[in-house]
C-alpha cells in the first residue's frame, strides 16, 4: 500500500476514534487487517426514519490510491433504500464516485451515508424496486424499510403482519431471505408473491 | 553542550508534556496541515480559491480531477502558486523528538521529524524483561521470552518437540515426588475421589492388606454417589408429582362445581375482615365460584355486600355467568331459586327464602360478559347484627346454600 494512503487512514483513524459522533455512538470505524487496507465502518440508522434503532455494518476497501481516489464502500447489513442496492449492498452516493474529493475522510463519508439515510434520492436510484416502492406507496416503504431494520438491523420495531406473511412462504420450503425480499418487492403482496417465487 | 546536570533537568520538565508534543507531531495545527495527506504541508502551495496543499499532493490530484479537494471549485496546474510565507512559518517550527523521554534532545522541524525516527538512536527498545511475553510452557522451564502475540504463537508452533519433552520430564518428576511423600500426603482431595473411580487392579489377590482400608472408602464412595444421584432423580420426581397434584386439585374444585345440580354450598371464608371492608367502602362486593345447575346447565354464582340503602342489611343476590354452550340453552333462564343462610348448629335457625324467576327481568337474560351485570335476589336479605347474634359464623366462615332448578 503507498505510504500517503496508510498515513493518511491511520490518522483520520485516531479523528473518527475522537470525535464526538463516536462519543454519542453516532458512528464508529474499526480496523480489519494490519495494513489499514479494510475497515470497518457502523452507523446509527438516524432519528425519525424507519431506520431508527437499528445498526448499519460498513465494509470499506482502501485503494493504493486513497485519497485521491474514493474507498469502495458497502453496506454489509441488508437495507431497504432506493439508493442501496437491496442485495449487494452497493451505495449510490455521488462522493462515493464522481463527486469524490481528496480533503474528505472516513469522518465525512459515514456521516454523508447517514445522511443518505435520512434523505433518500429516489431519482438517482440504486435499486430500481426501492426506488419505484419509494414513490408510489411511500407509507408501504417505510413498513418495509422498518421491518428490514428489525430484522437485520437490530431495530426494535417488530412487524408481526410481515413476520407472519414470510413464516407461510418460508412453510411452502422458500428461504426466508428470498421470500422477505420477494414480499417486499411485491407491497407485501403475498399471492403476487407466491406467484413470483413459483413461476 | 550543556552541563549533565541541566540536561536531567530538562528531561524532567519535558517528561510532563511527552503527550502533548507527541500529538503536535501526529496531527498539525489547522493551517499547517495538508488536506490531502492530514500531515505536514511539505512545500507548501496556495490555490487561487484560498486552500493549501503540499505541492506533491495537489499536483497528484490534478492529475485526475480539475477541481479544487476542499471546496470542488475549477482549479488548473496555473492557479496554483508556492507559498513560501507558510514554509517560512513552518521551517520555523521546532519539535522534540517523540524519544525525548527516553533522552533524545534533538530539535526538528514537523517535517524531518519522520526521517529522523528511524535513525533515532532513541528509538524504543526492546521491552523490558519482565514485560515481555513469556512461552506458556514457562512452568516446565520454557525460558523463552517474547515481543509480541505472534512471535510467542510461531515459537509455539515450532517448538512443539521440545516443549513435549520438557513435559514429560516434569511429570516424571511429578509421579516421583507423590511416592516418596506418600499417596495421601500429596495428593488433594479431588484427585483422590478421581482414584476412587480407577477400576479394580486385575489381580485383586495380590492386594495387600492396608489396602482394605482404601477398598472400604472406595466402597463408601461409590455409594454415596450412587444415593446422591438417587436423591436427585427422587427429587425430580416429586417435584413433578406435586406439581401433577395441585392441577389435579384446581380442576377437581372446578369438577364439583360443575357438577353440584345446582345445589351448591359457598363457604364465605374470612367473613369479618370482608365485612370491615365493605363497611369501609360500600362498592366493594364479593362473588362466589361459578357453579351449574347441571353438567351442561346454567352457570350462577352469589354475590354479597352490604346493602347500599341501609348498611346495616347483607344483601344476597344470584347472577347469571356465562358458558360455552350458553347456544344450547334456553334463554332467557327460567326456574326456582332458593338462598339459604345455613346456620351452623342449629339447622332450624337457616334463614331459607325461595323465589321464582322473571322472564322480563335483565337478569335472567343470556349474559354478553362473563356474568349479567344484573343480579336477583335480596338487597336485605339478613341484619348483620343478627348473623353475629343468632352464631351464623363458625370459624370466621359464613355459609350460603343455594338451590337452583330450572323449569
Amino acid at each position: 500500500m503507498a505510504n500517503i494512503a496508510a498515513q493518511r487512514i491511520k490518522r483520520e483513524f485516531k479523528e473518527v476514534i475522537k470525535s464526538e459522533e463516536v462519543a454519542k455512538c453516532a458512528i464508529k470505524v474499526e480496523l480489519v487487517n494490519d495494513s489499514y487496507t479494510e475497515l470497518k465502518g457502523e452507523i446509527a440508522g438516524p432519528p425519525d426514519t424507519p431506520y431508527e434503532g437499528g445498526t448499519f455494518v460498513l465494509e470499506i476497501k482502501v485503494p493504493e490510491t486513497y485519497p485521491f481516489n474514493p474507498p469502495k464502500v458497502r453496506f454489509m447489513t441488508k437495507i431497504w433504500h432506493p439508493n442501496i442496492s437491496s442485495v449487494t449492498g452497493a451505495i449510490c452516493l455521488d462522493i462515493l464516485k464522481d463527486q469524490w474529493a481528496a480533503a474528505m475522510t472516513l469522518r465525512t463519508v459515514l456521516l454523508s451515508l447517514q445522511a443518505l439515510l435520512s434523505a433518500a434520492e429516489p431519482d438517482d436510484p440504486q435499486d430500481a424496486v426501492v426506488a419505484k416502492q419509494y414513490r408510489e406507496n411511500l407509507e408501504m416503504f417505510q413498513i418495509t424499510a422498518r421491518h428490514w431494520t428489525n430484522v437485520y438491523a437490530g431495530g426494535p420495531h417488530v412487524n408481526s403482519d410481515c413476520d407472519d406473511k414470510i413464516r407461510r412462504l418460508v412453510d411452502m420450503g422458500i428461504e426466508e431471505h428470498q421470500a422477505r425480499a420477494a414480499l417486499s418487492s411485491y407491497n407485501w403482496d403475498l399471492e403476487r408473491a407466491t406467484e413470483q417465487l413459483f413461476s | 553542550m550543556a552541563s549533565g546536570e541541566s540536561n536531567s533537568n530538562e528531561i524532567e520538565s519535558s517528561l510532563a508534556q511527552e503527550s502533548s508534543i507527541n500529538d503536535a507531531y501526529s496531527a498539525p495545527e489547522a493551517r499547517f496541515e495538508c488536506p490531502i495527506c492530514l500531515a505536514w504541508l511539505r512545500d507548501p502551495v496556495l490555490t487561487s480559491c484560498g486552500h493549501r496543499f503540499c505541492r506533491n499532493c495537489i499536483y497528484s490530484w490534478l492529475e485526475r480531477e480539475h477541481a479544487c479537494p476542499v471546496d470542488n471549485l475549477k482549479l488548473n496546474k496555473e492557479d496554483i502558486f508556492p507559498d513560501n510565507f507558510t514554509r517560512r512559518e513552518i521551517s520555523q517550527q521546532r519539535t522534540k523528538c517523540p524519544n525525548i523521554v527516553r533522552g533524545c534532545l534533538e530539535e526538528l522541524s514537523p517535517l524531518d521529524v519522520e526521517a529522523h525516527l528511524l535513525v533515532c538512536k532513541f528509538r524504543i527498545p526492546e521491552l523490558p524483561d519482565n514485560e515481555k511475553l513469556r512461552c506458556s510452557f514457562v512452568e516446565v522451564g520454557c525460558e523463552e521470552k517474547f515481543e509480541d502475540e505472534p512471535e510467542l504463537q510461531r515459537h509455539l508452533d515450532q517448538q512443539i518437540q521440545k516443549h513435549l519433552t520438557l513435559l514429560s520430564q516434569a511429570y516424571a518428576k511429578l509421579s516421583v515426588n507423590n511416592t516418596s511423600a506418600g499417596a495421601v500426603a500429596s495428593t488433594s482431595a479431588i484427585a483422590q475421589q478421581a482414584n476412587f473411580w480407577d477400576p479394580p487392579p486385575k489381580n485383586s489377590s495380590a492386594n495387600v492388606p492396608e489396602d482394605n482400608v482404601n477398598t472400604l472408602l472406595r466402597n463408601l464412595y461409590e455409594k454415596i454417589v450412587f444415593l446422591e444421584q438417587k436423591t436427585r432423580e427422587q427429587d425430580i420426581i416429586i417435584a413433578n408429582m406435586s406439581e401433577q397434584i395441585s392441577s389435579y386439585n384446581l380442576s377437581m374444585s372446578k369438577l364439583h362445581q360443575r357438577y353440584c345440580d345446582g345445589c351448591y354450598l359457598w363457604h364465605c371464608a374470612d367473613f369479618k375482615s370482608k365485612l370491615n371492608i365493605m363497611r369501609e367502602n360500600p362498592h366493594v362486593m364479593y362473588y362466589s365460584p361459578g357453579f351449574y345447575t347441571s353438567p351442561n346447565g346454567y352457570k350462577l354464582c352469589v354475590r354479597i355486600n352490604l346493602s347500599p340503602k341501609d348498611n346495616n342489611y347483607l344483601a344476597i343476590h344470584i347472577h347469571v355467568m356465562k358458558t360455552e354452550h350458553d347456544l344450547a340453552l334456553d334463554w332467557p333462564f327460567s326456574g326456582r331459586l332458593s338462598i339459604t343462610l345455613i346456620h351452623p348448629m342449629q339447622s332450624f335457625k337457616s334463614i331459607k327464602e325461595t323465589m321464582m324467576t322473571r322472564p322480563e327481568l335483565d337478569a335472567f337474560k343470556r349474559p354478553v360478559q362473563d356474568m349479567n351485570p344484573n343480579g336477583f335476589g335480596y338487597k336485605e336479605f339478613v341484619l348483620v347484627e343478627e348473623i353475629f347474634e343468632q352464631d351464623f359464623i363458625e370459624n370466621n366462615q359464613l355459609l350460603i346454600k343455594i338451590q337452583a332448578q330450572p323449569v
